[in-house]
């Protein structure tokens, strides 16, 4: 099993990617984040009329970039699960027909797999060490898993109510400004002072879970305490300091868990990875604590067909395949 | 010569196979969950029932709707990606042309399938190998059906109807004289014989530009918004 192609239309982001073993040939992503802007969030039934479109030009384009013909691919990989299943679906029934077509087996991939491969994407040489603890934070999880080997994960803790991209996609759409709200506060945090107010962190003693919905509720109160409108250094700290607040709390649970794990090496991976204060901190505080930490580039933090590819190369070498009566789940859990 | 014809915007996933214009056989299954599973294991038996390979297929023709959002994107997408990957020619049907072409030819044929739970699509043409349209594709409210059929009926009299139970109900009181046929599903041998004239006839879709026929835009709820009911 040498080239895998990888389909991911689990959210918002069309995607297919070719692999040679673990190197990456090509890896395409067509963005709907400008179609949904307006709307001010993922609209799921738009979502899948997208894909529905872009599929086809997209696989197209990575078989391009790699510079290989269809006929080459000798597995496929696609995420069936968990995100939005009239999205899933589309990317699934890609999936299946090209298994019939080319007659090459298929494996359904989980979401986070994807995600949990994704920290070794760009060192394809290296092994994968084993164990280590990955930190999943997007708009949809806030999740510390303990990774012991290929597909068998154990997981640690999880948010209790918002995932931590979801608070910073709330607070963004309530300060205005706009969607996806995650880099647009990374932006604005930039130019504000992270002290300027102090907001609550849910530490929740004893465990590895974390919770976001009351920092989201103490935003929403100072903000509308304040005199209107919102000065732009106001806006500023306001950002500085929700962000700083998250981030603290994100940093300091994982370093604690990878510490009462015994692991000597943390993975930071999904869409809020990519923030800019999240990778300082995390990176000093593993430094000092002896812990190797990896944190995927930007292209590979959010969604993409890379990871699921990656994920799957390694079920289809195990010999793993599915059949056409593979379905696609809104929700399942990943250990 | 083979045409693989796929049907899927109702609850019943449709397989049918013409070679040189004559219909091979069709299928028709409960879809439950598993659709595009179920097409393909449709498509399998097909194929081996007349031994034949996948290689033996040169195109493949797909209802494009309207009908149920989910079914008509993974059957537009098993057409797509099967004209993508085996280099296949690929035509376009809509649900209405499926629907009209099985009907007796030259007699007015109303089409009505089921849209949301207050709406029909509704369509009238004249049953040809290629069905002709006497008026636009629709999407119409229960509540003005009435007036959609007032405008559009081509004669009072000698009319036919092809269409779904709940499709029937509503139109039938309306429009008494009405011959009608009942369907569960628009039939996978429609889609194949409309394919294939259309496909002798020289009509192609490219894979990468083939979208489904929705006849209705997505319905939208902002984030952080309710729709609120008195």
């Amino acid at each position: 099993m040498d080239w895998v192609l990888g389909i991911e239309t689990s959210c918002d982001e069309t995607s297919a990617a070719v692999l040679q073993g673990r190197y990456v040939r090509s890896s395409v992503v067509a963005s709907q984040a400008d179609l949904h802007a307006r709307w001010g969030g993922v609209v799921p039934e738009a979502a899948a009329r997208q894909h529905v479109e872009r599929m086809n030009p997209v696989l197209q384009q990575a078989l391009d970039e790699a510079g290989i013909p269809l006929a080459r691919i000798e597995g496929i990989a696609v995420t069936n699960r968990p995100g939005l299943v009239g999205a899933l679906v589309v990317g699934l029934a890609c999936a299946k027909a090209l298994a019939f077509a080319l007659n090459i087996p298929f494996v359904g991939v989980h979401h986070l797999e994807g995600h949990l491969y994704s920290a070794f994407l760009t060192e394809p040489e290296r092994p994968i060490p084993f164990p280590h603890l990955a930190m999943i934070v997007s708009g949809g999880h806030t999740e510390l898993v303990k990774v012991h080997g290929h597909g068998d994960y154990q997981l640690l803790g999880h948010t209790l109510d918002d995932a931590a991209g979801e608070a910073f996609d709330k607070v963004a759409r309530l300060l205005e400004l706009g969607y996806p709200g995650g880099p647009a506060i990374d932006r604005w945090a930039k130019r504000g002072d992270p002290n300027a107010f102090r907001f609550p962190r849910a530490w929740l003693e004893g465990t590895h879970h974390f919770s976001f919905s009351g920092l989201k509720t103490a935003v929403l109160r100072t903000v509308e305490a304040l005199p209107k409108p919102l000065s732009e250094q106001t806006l500023a700290d306001l950002c500085a300091s929700f962000q700083q607040a998250v981030v603290e709390v994100l940093v300091r649970k994982a370093v604690r868990a990878a510490q009462a794990e015994g692991v000597s090496v943390l993975t930071v991976v999904g869409g809020v990875a990519a923030n800019s204060a999240l990778q300082t901190q995390i990176r000093e505080a593993c430094h000092e604590a002896g812990i190797e930490v990896l944190i995927p580039p930007p292209r590979y933090c959010t969604d993409n067909a890379a990871m699921i590819a990656l994920a799957g190369w390694f079920r289809l070498k195990r010999g793993e395949r599915d059949d056409y009566d593979l379905d696609a789940c809104a929700s399942a859990p990943l250990a | 010569m083979y045409l693989l014809a796929l049907e899927s915007t109702a609850n019943l996933a449709g397989v049918a196979l013409v070679h040189s214009g004559k219909l091979m056989g069709a299928v028709q299954i409960a879809h439950g969950q598993n659709l595009s599973g179920n097409l393909l294991h449709a498509t399998e038996w097909l194929l081996n029932r007349h031994g034949l390979s996948r290689e033996a297929i040169r195109a493949v023709a797909v209802d494009v709707g309207p009908g149920a959002f989910t079914g008509l994107k993974i059957g537009v997408m098993i057409a797509k990606t099967l004209a993508h990957a085996l280099n296949l020619d690929l035509v376009g049907v809509s649900a209405f042309e499926a629907c009209a072409c099985v009907m007796p030819e030259g007699t007015p044929t109303l089409v009505a399938l089921p849209a949301r739970r207050d709406a029909l699509y509704v369509q009238w043409l004249l049953p040809k190998p290629i069905p002709e349209p006497l008026s636009q594709p629709a999407m119409v409210l229960q509540h003005a059906l009435s007036a959609w059929l007032e405008q559009t009926t081509p004669a009072r009299e000698g009319c036919q109807a092809i269409g779904s139970p709940r499709a029937r109900g509503w139109l039938e009181p309306l429009m008494p004289a009405l011959r009608w046929r009942m369907i569960e599903a628009p039939p996978p041998e429609g889609v194949a014989q409309v394919g294939w004239v259309r496909w002798q006839a020289g009509e192609r879709t490219s894979p990468f530009q083939m979208v489904p026929f929705y006849l209705q835009p997505p319905s939208i709820t902002p984030p952080g918004t309710r729709a609120r009911t008195p």
